[in-house]
């Protein structure tokens, strides 16, 4: 009782399901950075993941407030002379959506491997649909 | 001058050394010149990390009292001023061993403090 708990590692694995229809993208990726952290469990442990897999749909709906639709650039670079790529947040969404998302949550979790573990534990679809009905996951519901 | 021989006084400084150099990888626990580099470094590591640990403990702590008291719709430090105020002299590392271990009395210590 007197030395600080810790856990061990949990095997059993959480599914939450969010809907990010109309949610403003960094808002929304705080709350599913803490999430997969395990920030809201009190056996948080630093090294350990919470186990929590998060699947994230209607990802094309995210939204943003001001004039960030049309101003709001992603900037890559290939590693060759003249290679700076940019790319604005419509022209992104309208290519590939769900990596808005993606980028969102992979800078607000750990960088190392433990964060580049949480990362896989997040599952982002475009659409209405997905393929994990099977793990009947819990819907969280923001606001 | 007579001649005096070292003995194994050299023998037993190294052998002081090498012991403090045990589990060390390759030939940092067998060789007493490689090994002393790693025995200076390793206990340079070790002063430095005996002071992380104690805030490293707290910063775990207060997250994990954090993360009990949201359950209740409060934030840390509005808890924190409740349990000055009320005059509760529980630190950090009580409390959160009661939310993991004694979910009812960290409730009682919360419903005590409005």
């Amino acid at each position: 009782m007197n030395k600080t708990y810790i856990p061990k590692q949990n095997i059993k694995h959480k599914w939450y399901l969010i809907n990010a229809k109309n949610q403003t993208l960094g808002r929304l990726s705080t709350k599913i950075a803490t999430i997969l952290r395990g920030k809201n469990e009190v056996s948080y442990t630093p090294y350990l993941t919470n186990q929590s897999y998060i699947i994230i749909i209607n990802a094309q709906s995210i939204v943003l407030t001001g004039q960030k639709k049309s101003q709001k650039t992603y900037i890559r670079h290939s590693g060759r002379p003249g290679g700076l790529k940019k790319e604005t947040f419509e022209q992104l969404q309208a290519r590939i959506p769900n990596r808005i998302i993606e980028k969102s949550v992979k800078g607000m979790l750990p960088k190392g491997p433990l964060g580049r573990k949480l990362f896989t534990q997040i599952k982002v679809y475009s659409g209405n649909e997905h393929p994990h009905i099977a793990q009947s996951p819990d819907i969280i519901s923001l606001n | 001058m007579t001649r005096v021989k070292r003995g194994n006084i050299a023998r037993k400084r190294r052998k002081k050394i090498l012991k403090l150099a045990k589990g060390f990888r390759g030939t940092h626990s067998s060789l007493f010149r490689t090994a002393k580099q790693q025995v200076l470094k390793a206990m340079r590591y070790s002063y430095v990390g005996r002071k992380n640990k104690k805030r490293d403990y707290r910063k775990l702590w207060i997250t994990r009292i954090n993360a009990a008291v949201r359950i209740y719709g409060i934030t840390y430090s509005q808890l924190m001023r409740r349990l000055k105020q009320s005059q509760v002299g529980l630190n950090r590392k009580m409390l959160a061993q009661l939310a993991v271990v004694d979910n009812d009395a960290f409730q009682a210590i919360l419903e005590a403090t409005i």
